[in-house]
């Protein structure tokens, strides 16, 4: 197909979506103050059961390259991977997280390191950082803006042919595992803890799943306090 | 004056219709047609087209959503003038830039054994925007549907140019991937 007959293929959607994406001008000034302390009674209320129903507090997350699901079962991640030169292409592990009223996520990085960055350029980053506090917010649209990038050091992995193939294995345990703790904070105060588990395959490529977790002694990363933020200008420089 | 109204004086044959339009639409179809176009006369053009075109569709067309409907005949009829112009002249409007970035979406081969059916194809586009939540949706259809600049749909959405551009880059690469998952060998 060529890209014309695409563009044009995109005239066909439909009319409701069409109208819809056109920016209007704000309306509502004629409302009466009656008709606004309605509405706003309604807001209250409808937030109120939200908060004592405990609706809404399911978090997924989903790898950026290829939107498919980290799920408990965990599986091979395709966004990036480590060749038989040593040289690492792409992102292992990108992900962002869906779910709702969500008010904030503390990531805890135990052996590598995450960036976040927040694509609406709303919040502060942290550029490369092990643990750090992310506000998601009542605008559920912006979290798919929002990546955690999962950065492996790969210099302490090692390159073995055997047998005519090529083995990549770590050097050390931090190099082959690793372990993201997410803490949940809901609106509604509700908690929840997760964590996505990293492990590095005889290939290059890396396995990841996200299952519920409890935080113990032994995890004294979870404990390390949060990096400080970093100003745009100085991770990215002048737009 | 409400579409209701317009339309109903389409039906009565009222010249007045196009006074109407023009009105309440004109600045609406001329934009998307300079976005197209590049040019205030090519656009203006446009514009008299269109409504003449609406003039001679409706009746028996009645549209449920007006603005749609008069914004369509504009973007094709604006898309017609670009590739008749093609060959003359390159730049001007945002359309040879927005259709570089469509062409991640497909394989550029064009063979009869390949041939898409553009209103499948529609039909599939409408399922995965639906799909979307509002903001994600509306950014695309800004700038595929729309064919707005960057700068302005970012302008219009309070965001960065930077974000718009990689969250039109993330969605090209969702849209793909959602086509191929329902067979479309684009």
């Amino acid at each position: 197909m060529k890209r014309e007959e695409f563009f044009e293929a995109i005239g066909g959607l439909d009319d409701n979506i069409i109208a819809a994406a056109w920016p209007r001008e704000k309306r509502g000034m004629w409302l009466s103050a009656g008709i606004k302390a309605a509405c706003a009674a309604l807001v209250i209320a409808a937030g109120s059961m939200l908060a004592f129903s405990g609706e809404g507090t399911a978090v997924t997350a989903y790898a950026h390259d290829t939107g498919e699901e980290i799920t408990s079962v965990g599986a091979v991640m395709t966004g990036g991977k480590i060749y038989s030169d040593g040289s690492m292409k792409g992102h292992p592990l990108m992900f962002y997280l869906e779910g709702e009223n969500i008010e904030s996520v503390r990531f805890s990085c135990k052996n590598q390191k995450i960036r976040f960055t927040d694509w609406t350029e709303q919040r502060e980053e942290y550029g490369s950082a092990q643990n750090f506090t992310v506000p998601y917010g009542e605008n559920e649209d912006e979290y798919y803006y929002l990546t955690i990038d999962w950065e492996p050091n790969i210099s302490n992995i090692r390159i073995s042919p055997v047998n005519g193939a090529v083995i990549i294995s770590p050097l050390d345990p931090t190099g082959g595992e690793d372990i993201i703790v997410l803490e949940i904070t809901f609106l509604n105060g509700d908690r929840a803890v997760k964590a996505i588990n990293i492990s590095l395959l005889e290939d290059g490529a890396f396995f990841a799943s996200m299952k519920d977790y409890e935080i113990t002694e032994a995890d004294d990363f979870v404990s390390r306090p949060d990096a400080e933020p970093i100003p745009r200008d100085i991770l990215y420089g002048k737009d | 004056m409400e579409d209701s109204e317009i339309i109903a004086l389409y039906f009565k044959r009222d010249e007045r219709a196009i006074e109407e339009t023009r009105k309440k639409y004109g600045g609406y179809c001329a934009s998307i047609a300079k976005n197209i176009l590049g040019s205030d006369e090519d656009a203006e053009e446009c514009l008299s087209d269109a409504l003449l075109s609406a003039w001679n569709s409706i009746p028996p067309n009645r549209p449920e959503y007006l603005s749609s409907y008069l914004g369509r005949l504009a973007r094709n009829n604006a898309f017609n003038r670009y590739k008749l112009a093609r060959a003359e002249k390159r730049g001007g409007g945002q359309l040879s830039l927005l259709l570089d970035e469509l062409a991640e979406c497909i394989s550029c081969r064009d063979t009869v054994e390949g041939a898409v059916d553009s209103h499948e194809l529609s039909r599939a586009l409408n399922g995965y925007l639906s799909g979307l939540p509002d903001g994600r949706r509306k950014i695309f259809v800004l700038r595929y549907w729309y064919a707005m600049p960057i700068a302005e749909i970012a302008k219009k959405t309070g965001k960065s140019r930077f974000s718009i551009t990689k969250a039109l880059e993330r969605e090209r690469k969702g849209l793909k991937k959602y086509l191929s998952e329902r067979g479309f060998e684009i």
